[in-house]
């Protein structure tokens, strides 16, 4: 080999050497954002269904979750801390529900347990902040009968933390479009062997008055910031995008995520509405 | 047929004519790779991922040490728990065994608190069509309200259920390791429905 071609492979070797360092081992996530401008909230809430989905499909190395992410803050100003409420479907078709937060990259708190199956008709996911507590709650409903009854079982999970409440809708921060209140569909490792669905509904915040919803885009897992800490990173959830995800239904405060093989544009407006919540049942809001 | 056949000195200087250009674009190209990467790593240092953990990752040292976790305490219920008991006299009990693993040599221990009325931890209601039950109001445990607990060891800790006199008949609630608290993760594979 001559000289010429041999600097040639030198520097096509140097080139795939460099570019590959900078990947970073992320979740695939797809979400969704509420809209709006800037405001404090004590709680949010959304609902998770498994509906459609054959859990048995699912590897076993692999999980299927709806995740519920909202950002920190005190008064306006974030804190940088992200409070999430992870429901999870599991090959045997156990759900798992994961509350946790995390601060900088790092794991706050955490806790699982298991809270059902995929057969149960609705998980609500709750989260509530004040009084230097973040607490969780998780609301199963294992039967119509329960759900039209208003009857769940209700899982609550507390801990100190450090923010004094939550802040809702967008704001931008060194050019990029901060979504402090997402939902959506997250993995391990992609889920790609069963066309699944995971529903998220009711997806709402309390503003001291009522629990309201506003319009909602969709976000890519690598365009989902949520919020930044004081040394100025921004934070995503997820991190890379949860590529084959689109929308099977939407309609006012739900969407109906499906993995099509086909991937929903950033940005797609998921339903235009905005209002207070309206549920069938009421426990969930009290 | 004439063959021009050119001297090695020829040879040589066609080489060099082609590999100062040669290099120069290779430097070129390599500037540019440099510049895209560093590009790429410049934003990248400007931003970071939260993740959503479960168990799996949580058990997973690899994955969980990224995310500054030191350890977890995952709770089981004893080998011979039912999945569903029935309160038969004033009360009953269920026995959990809480077990620490640590990921640091130097995170030997971790302290655990159990206090089911502290609000902190788990909290577990079932609504039923008469009200509901709060099961940390009616439950106790048999040690201290703070353990230490040393890397590797399971400790058995017995969780009473105490059944009020209004207490419902034959409502079906779940059972859980109620108001237990730690510095480091917890995983709770409890799996339990009391029948009252």
């Amino acid at each position: 080999m001559g000289r010429t071609n041999l600097t040639i492979v030198l520097t096509f070797v140097a080139i795939f050497i460099i570019l590959p360092a900078q990947v970073r081992a992320d979740q695939p996530y797809y979400g969704g954002y509420e809209s709006g401008s800037l405001t404090t909230a004590s709680k949010v809430l959304f609902n998770v269904d498994f509906a459609g989905t054959t859990s048995s499909e699912i590897p076993s190395s692999k999980w299927l979750g709806g995740v519920l992410s909202v950002a920190g803050a005190n008064n306006t100003s974030v804190t940088g801390y992200v409070y999430q409420s992870l429901i999870v479907l599991w090959n045997n078709d156990g759900v798992t529900w994961a509350p946790q937060a995390y601060y900088g990259g790092s794991q706050h708190h955490y806790y699982s347990r298991s809270v059902g199956s995929g057969y149960y008709v609705a998980f609500y996911g709750r989260i509530d902040i004040g009084s230097g507590n973040a607490t969780y709650k998780m609301y199963a409903y294992p039967s119509e009968e329960a759900f039209n009854s208003d009857q769940p079982a209700i899982y609550t999970w507390s801990n100190t933390t450090k923010s004094q409440n939550f802040v809702v809708g967008t704001q931008y921060y060194d050019g990029f479009l901060i979504k402090h209140l997402q939902f959506g569909v997250e993995s391990n490792e992609r889920v790609t062997e069963t066309t699944w669905y995971e529903s998220n509904s009711q997806i709402s915040y309390y503003n001291g008055s009522s629990w309201r919803y506003n319009a909602a885009y969709s976000t890519f897992g690598n365009t989902s910031h949520i919020t930044w800490t004081p040394d100025g990173l921004r934070w995503l959830v997820g991190g890379i995008n949860y590529d084959g995800v689109n929308r099977d239904l939407t309609d006012a405060n739900l969407v109906t995520w499906k993995y099509a093989g086909s991937t929903l544009s950033d940005g797609t407006q998921l339903w235009s509405q905005t209002g207070t919540v309206s549920d069938r049942v009421s426990r969930p809001y009290q | 047929m004439i063959v021009v056949k050119k001297s090695g000195d020829e040879e040589k200087k066609m080489e060099r004519r082609f590999l100062i250009p040669t290099i120069a674009f290779a430097l070129a190209v390599l500037s540019l790779a440099v510049y895209i990467a560093s590009s790429i790593d410049t934003a990248n240092a400007r931003e970071g991922s939260v993740p959503a953990l479960t168990p799996l990752e949580i058990r997973n040292p690899e994955v969980a040490t990224k995310y500054g976790i030191t350890g977890y305490l995952e709770i089981n219920s004893a080998p011979d728990t039912p999945s569903s008991l029935t309160i038969t006299g004033n009360e009953t009990s269920i026995t959990f065994l809480l077990h620490f693993v640590s990921y640091l040599p130097n995170v030997t221990e971790t302290q655990v608190t159990l206090d089911p009325s502290s609000g902190l931890g788990l909290s577990i209601q079932q609504v039923y069509s008469g009200g509901t039950i709060n099961v940390n109001d009616i439950v106790s445990y048999n040690v201290s309200r703070t353990i230490t607990i040393k890397s590797g060891e399971v400790v058995p800790v017995t969780l009473t259920i105490h059944k009020p006199e209004s207490f419902p008949h034959g409502i079906s609630f779940p059972a859980g390791p109620v108001g237990i608290m730690a510095n480091v993760p917890i995983i709770d594979n409890t799996e339990a429905f009391m029948i009252g």
